[in-house]
């Protein structure tokens, strides 16, 4: 186990030094600088603002300087906002994604897991069409269509809930509804498809044989090994939500890291595309080495080497 | 079991990264405004502001020394109580206010103005403004780096009201640039003690009709009433107690949240209507709608350099066969005027539409000019390339404008789009395509903002690659000049040369700002220039 941690963590810091390096190069070779207006500025005031950030030293010295200041913590400060450090831009607008992403991914799997179960239970019966009908739907709307069917509906026909921002719980509903969906209905459809092959297997006759309940056939034995699928897809899932949702955050004017990253993007705001390309490459590796652990606990069988 | 425990392992994992949001300040709806702003504000410091969201809080936040009426954009007294020009109009003098203060209590004097000129022009502030200043003495070389004399600085404080300014040439349209935002006195002490973080609300000073109360980066900002202010009009502090900014980047949500009654206007300044939903809103919202007119020009540049637009006979050909009325009345649909000079009245300098200078709809003089060139009927054409920044508006306006040509003139255009600063880059290089779309709004209400720092050969950015002798003498003639008449003459001609004998741009509309406003918001007004004077509008009762 610990040497599998050391393992994963070397090789998790090689492939953050690429990232940045491969970003830091595309960034560079993109058409178009952070300082481009209109009305373009005189050479000598673009040269001021280069040399305030450094802009203006060779290309390897500014990779090497923001490797040296990242491993000490400091990530630079954005172009467009000069008094914001990407550490504390980061530290502002990850926790509200994370929130986002965590009741995301919670009532996708409240939603999912038991529609998937029912799903595989009832095979070939009305809950199992209802559960399908249910899962098409939930991932062939995009969040793009739905976010504005659920502020058309819920904010605006009923008056129920707030329109956007992220402040009081009730606004938090319509985005956690319009993000947790899609994800309910992936696990709907994974954790029946998996439970159905499942409940072929040899142990699971035995298990009735001896005369188990269905619920604990199905809840302890079969459940447990048709995880499995379920945690691989949750390792990306859950790095993507919680890094930000671009649509969704969009919507509902989130303040959050994926709204803010698109338009870090068109501002060839460098620092700030580099820090949350980092952030990302990390959660991924993280969240990837955590669902390999959270396998070997799931099933005996596999063994971290 | 094993399914609260996967829950358990999920909220552990959450809750443990999990930070509570900022705590909702409760706030009494009937004495806030609620405005959205589509992204972040990137600054708050006068210094360092470029853009327009910055310049609206910043001109909430701090006075400069003049200001604009809202009606006729003249130079009205702000901070400044009076000023006069020497004989030789190189020298201006300032009389301040002595009644206005910092947010700390202490009077903000001259010595503030000569402090933030002195900053602002120091290369090492990096301000991406500072090229307004360089009509003071010394301020260009001490940006450029080729002097350290900031006692050659051409801006002094006389006594603590009274602040001298000394310009390299004579220039009328001085005191409308002394209300930008680069001009404007900055608090010594709390930028010396603070660096960059002397904007956080616990550090700012500031001096204007509201003073920061919160801001959350991308998030919301709000402004709370500055008792001590008075008016330079009124004699009155603000009317409204408080302001907030929501940074709603989706137009259609910030729609919605104004038909839901949680912001007080949308549009214009404040998030703009989507353009499908124009028609809705006219209709559903008669009472609450408006189109105001704004301080911009939508128009085509050409590349003067490239065959075939670099024959003017093909560029008058291009401008006649363009229906401008059609283009607004079908496209846009905002009100927009037909435009046919580039200086938006009714600026100083620019022309009076009714003046007729510039090329109107003629499709029967276009296909003549057309022939003259050696293309009679559209014949021998090549296809040409007409370029805009991706938006869904601009293809529309593209597409009637391809529609048009091939009608009236019988020619191929080539539509190609490109993400903003692609196109920026695309736009300045020599093989850019013949024609491009830009919008130009005023900075400040003078036609030197235009002609002269828009298409001046040498001394603007010139996209358009033109070369002409007479223009570059004309607007450098009105830029010295201080008699009203003459500018206004030199200005007209140098429209004429632009857009009719030379036809080196093509106008097409006037903007307009499309406004939904909440009918409790009393006494509202669009300030085309940007910077909204909130302290005049008043709130009465709940949304």
């Amino acid at each position: 186990m610990l040497n599998f941690l050391v393992r994963r963590l070397g090789s998790g810091a090689l492939s953050l030094l690429v990232i940045a390096a491969l970003v830091f190069l595309l960034l560079k070779a993109l058409p178009g600088g952070p300082f481009d207006t209109e009305k373009s500025l005189p050479p000598e005031i673009m040269r001021n603002i280069e040399a305030y950030y450094g802009l203006d030293r060779p290309l390897w010295e500014q990779f090497v300087r923001y490797v040296g200041n990242a491993l000490q913590g400091d990530l630079g400060v954005s172009y467009s906002q000069r008094d914001l450090p990407v550490v504390d831009l980061i530290a502002q607008r990850l926790p509200i994604s994370l929130e986002l992403g965590c009741y995301a991914i919670l009532f996708g799997l409240l939603l999912g897991l038991p529609l998937g179960v029912l799903a595989a239970a009832y095979h070939n019966r009305l809950p199992d069409y209802i559960a399908t009908l249910l899962a098409v739907l939930g991932t062939s709307i995009p969040n793009l269509a739905l976010a504005p069917m659920l502020i058309l509906f819920f904010g605006l026909f009923l008056k129920w809930l707030p329109i956007a921002r992220w402040t009081t719980w009730d606004s938090k509903v319509l985005p956690t509804l319009a993000l947790g969906l899609g994800i309910a209905a992936v696990i709907s459809r994974l954790t029946r498809s998996s439970m159905l092959q499942i409940i072929q297997e040899d142990f699971i006759r035995t298990a009735r044989a001896k005369g188990l309940s269905e619920v604990s056939v199905l809840g302890q034995h079969a459940l447990r090994n048709a995880l499995l699928p379920v945690l691989t897809i949750m390792g990306p899932i859950l790095a993507a939500l919680l890094t930000g949702t671009l649509v969704v955050e969009e919507i509902f004017a989130i303040p959050g890291l994926g709204s803010y990253f698109v338009t870090s993007i068109s501002n060839r705001d460098y620092p700030v595309v580099m820090g949350i390309y980092l952030l990302y490459g990390f959660l991924i590796i993280l969240m990837n080495t955590l669902v390999d652990i959270l396998y070997a606990w799931a099933d005996p069988r596999i063994r971290l080497e | 079991m094993l399914l609260t425990a996967v829950h358990r392992t999920i909220c552990l994992l959450g809750g443990l990264l999990l930070l509570s949001t900022p705590a909702i300040i409760a706030q009494d709806i009937t004495k806030t405004l609620r405005l959205p702003q589509m992204s972040a504000i990137p600054t708050l410091d006068p210094g360092l502001a470029q853009d327009s969201s910055s310049i609206e809080v910043i001109e909430q936040l701090f006075l400069g020394l003049t200001d604009y009426d809202p009606k006729t954009y003249e130079v009205i007294p702000e901070l400044a109580a009076k000023w006069s020009a020497s004989a030789d109009s190189r020298t201006y003098t300032f009389e301040m206010r002595k009644d206005v203060f910092w947010s700390d209590g202490v009077p903000v004097t001259a010595h503030d103005i000569e402090y933030a000129i002195r900053r602002n022009i120091n290369p090492e502030t990096a301000s991406p403004y500072a090229y307004v200043l360089y009509i003071l003495e010394g301020a260009e070389a001490i940006n450029k780096g080729e002097s350290k004399d900031f006692n050659s600085l051409g801006v002094r404080a006389v006594d603590d009201y009274t602040v001298e300014f000394r310009l390299t040439q004579p220039a009328g349209f001085f005191p409308a640039m002394a209300g930008l935002w680069t001009y404007r006195p900055l608090p010594r002490r709390s930028i010396e003690a603070f660096g960059t973080a002397w904007t956080e609300p616990e550090h700012i000073l500031t001096n204007g009709s509201y003073r920061l109360a919160t801001w959350e980066k991308g998030n919301q900002l709000i402004l709370k009433r500055n008792p001590d202010y008075k008016d330079s009009v009124t004699q009155q502090p603000a009317q409204i107690e408080e302001v907030n900014y929501y940074i709603i980047p989706e137009s259609s949500t910030g729609l919605a949240m104004f038909e839901n009654g949680e912001l007080d206007i949308v549009g214009g300044t404040f998030l703009s209507i989507p353009v499908a939903e124009i028609d809705r809103v006219r209709r559903e919202y008669s009472d609450r709608y408006s189109a105001q007119p704004d301080l911009c020009t939508y128009y085509l540049g050409v590349n003067n350099e490239r065959e075939p637009t670099n024959n003017p006979l093909v560029r008058k050909a291009l401008s006649a066969a363009i229906d401008r009325k059609t283009l607004v009345e079908r496209i846009t649909k905002g009100g927009e005027e037909p435009a046919t000079t580039f200086t938006r009245p009714p600026i100083f300098g620019s022309v009076d539409p009714k003046e007729g200078v510039g090329i109107g709809y003629d499709p029967e003089q276009a296909r003549r000019w057309l022939a003259e060139a050696g293309y009679p009927g559209g014949e021998g054409f090549p296809t040409i390339t007409y370029m805009h920044n991706t938006s869904e508006n601009h293809a529309k306006i593209a597409q009637a404008v391809q529609a048009m040509l091939r009608r009236n003139l019988g020619i191929n255009i080539r539509i190609e789009n490109q993400e903003w600063k692609v196109y920026l880059k695309s736009t300045t290089q020599p093989d850019a395509p013949h024609l491009f779309r830009f919008g130009w709004c005023a900075d400040y209400p003078d036609a030197n903002n235009w002609l002269m720092e828009v298409f001046h050969p040498t001394k603007s950015t010139n996209r358009i690659r033109w070369q002409n002798s007479e223009y570059a003498q004309l607007t450098e003639k009105a830029m010295g000049s201080t008699d009203s008449d003459e500018r206004i003459q030199l200005y007209r001609r140098a429209e004429q040369i632009l857009n009719e004998e030379e036809a080196a741009i093509i106008p097409l509309y006037f903007y307009t700002s499309k406004y939904l406003v909440n009918p409790r918001l009393k006494d509202w007004y669009h300030m085309a220039l940007g910077g909204q004077q909130i302290r005049y509008w008043r709130l009465a009762g709940r949304p």
